[in-house]
């Protein structure tokens, strides 16, 4: 039926009576065509908008590594499930929930691209989370965050010098970084970054991945800290780009 | 410009040649009007948004690359204009979110189509297209009616390709279903 609608607006007005038509239209109404750069302009805005939520997302994801690293819960995974199970409760939740947001802003920016909505959705935004989490943990890796912490606070930057600062607030009691000050008979005395003294003792349960330990290493220590002692679970010596 | 493809014909239009716009909506304007009246019923509609959808053709052409299809390209600006006079009218719902697009399901091999089966299923969507929801009658009008391959669909309707694949398998089977049980609410189909 629809066919033959179609069959009588094409034998009631012949292709070249619309093409006239549609012409005389656009002339009557003064119809122009958008210049390329209009085109090129919201092609480059597009692009653009893309690259800073990238960044954006690059920058809150290597933040969470950073903190995990600044606490030392990114190193405790070398202790076993229980390690892995702290560095999951550790991973700050309110950035994580950031990170998801902002992924879906990229992937709702990115679709209007082929690359991107020519595959299934998820498997889009999968591909964007693992390129997000790689190059969020590449970065934090490097000592980026470190200098910036330094930057804002010299230059008291406001927000940043808030966010760098408050980084106490996502320390565990299990989990305590710091340098060894002393070697004890049963263990080491040890100075956390915080500026707190603890005495560890090494016991035949601790999961000591480094056993030739000396004072001024950089360590982990995994154990529940009671009255300024630690019975440690594991202890692990970090290098210094670790702790940069 | 009897001789000059579709694309070479649009590129004398971005270099300022109106009147070349004029081949393009004669090679055109009886797909569209066709494409059109699977979504509208009444003549005046269809010639009114054909003429408006040539305009913003025209308004945007320099957008268009020209290394492309320029048939996909129009059929993108014809799919916006259908589906958005749809909304207005509220005649059907556009959904916006849909699990085919998050993970397709098996996808339909369209080169399993015989000839016959092939013309069958056209004289079925003649016949019953307004019965299958919007989802699934589009990408069957495109492949039916317009011949457009998986990808020229994906560009079109900007869904992934196994995406294309699983609406028209559950399109056919919709179809098939109307056939067999008479017409029954477009949301289950």
């Amino acid at each position: 039926m629809n066919d033959e609608r179609a069959q009588l607006r094409t034998d009631g007005e012949a292709t070249g009576e619309a093409k006239s038509r549609i012409l005389g239209v656009i002339h009557d109404r003064g119809v122009a065509m958008r210049p390329r750069w209009h085109f090129v302009l919201r092609g480059v805005l597009a692009a653009l908008g893309c690259a800073i939520m990238f960044a954006t997302l690059l920058y809150l994801a290597s933040f969470a590594v950073f903190v995990l690293r600044y606490t030392g819960a990114w190193f405790v995974p070398a202790f076993g499930v229980r390690g892995w199970l702290v560095l999951l409760l550790s991973l700050p939740w309110f950035l994580g929930i950031m990170i998801v947001l902002f992924i879906v802003v990229l992937e709702i920016l990115v679709r209007r691209y082929s690359f991107a909505y020519r595959r299934p959705l998820l498997l889009s935004s999968a591909a964007l989370s693992a390129l997000v989490i790689f190059g969020g943990v590449v970065v934090g890796m490097t000592s980026f965050h470190g200098r910036v912490s330094r930057f804002a606070s010299e230059n008291a930057l406001p927000g940043f010098e808030n966010m760098y600062h408050e980084l106490e607030s996502w320390h565990r009691d299990d989990v305590h970084r710091g340098v060894i000050k002393k070697m004890t008979e049963k263990g080491f005395i040890f100075r956390e970054y915080d500026g707190d003294v603890l005495n560890v003792v090494i016991v035949p349960k601790t999961n000591a991945i480094d056993t030739d330990l000396a004072p001024d290493d950089i360590v982990v220590v995994f154990g529940r800290e009671g009255r300024g002692i630690i019975e440690a679970d594991g202890v692990r010596r970090l290098s210094p780009s670790d702790v940069e | 410009m009897p001789q000059s493809t579709d694309e070479e014909v649009a590129a004398c239009v971005q270099r300022g040649d109106s009147d070349a716009f004029g081949t393009l909506i004669e090679r055109y304007d009886e797909k569209m009007g066709r494409y059109a009246h699977r979504f509208m019923a009444d003549d005046e509609d269809v010639k009114d948004i054909v003429q408006e959808l040539f305009i913003k053709a025209y308004v945007n052409i320099r957008s268009f690359d020209t290394s492309r299809k320029f048939s996909s390209w129009l059929y993108r600006i014809a799919h916006n204009e259908f589906v958005n006079a749809l909304k207005k009218k509220k005649r059907e719902m556009v959904s916006f979110v849909d699990f085919d697009e998050l993970y397709p399901g098996p996808v339909s091999d369209r080169t399993a189509d015989s000839q016959a089966q092939h013309a069958e299923l056209r004289q079925m969507l003649e016949t019953h297209l307004q019965e299958i929801s919007l989802r699934y009658r589009e990408p069957l009008i495109l492949s039916y009616f317009d011949e457009l391959n998986y990808n020229e669909i994906a560009d079109v309707l900007r869904i992934p390709v196994s995406t294309v694949g699983v609406r028209l398998k559950r399109g056919r089977e919709a179809l098939r279903k109307v056939m067999s049980d008479g017409p029954v609410k477009k949301k289950n189909l």
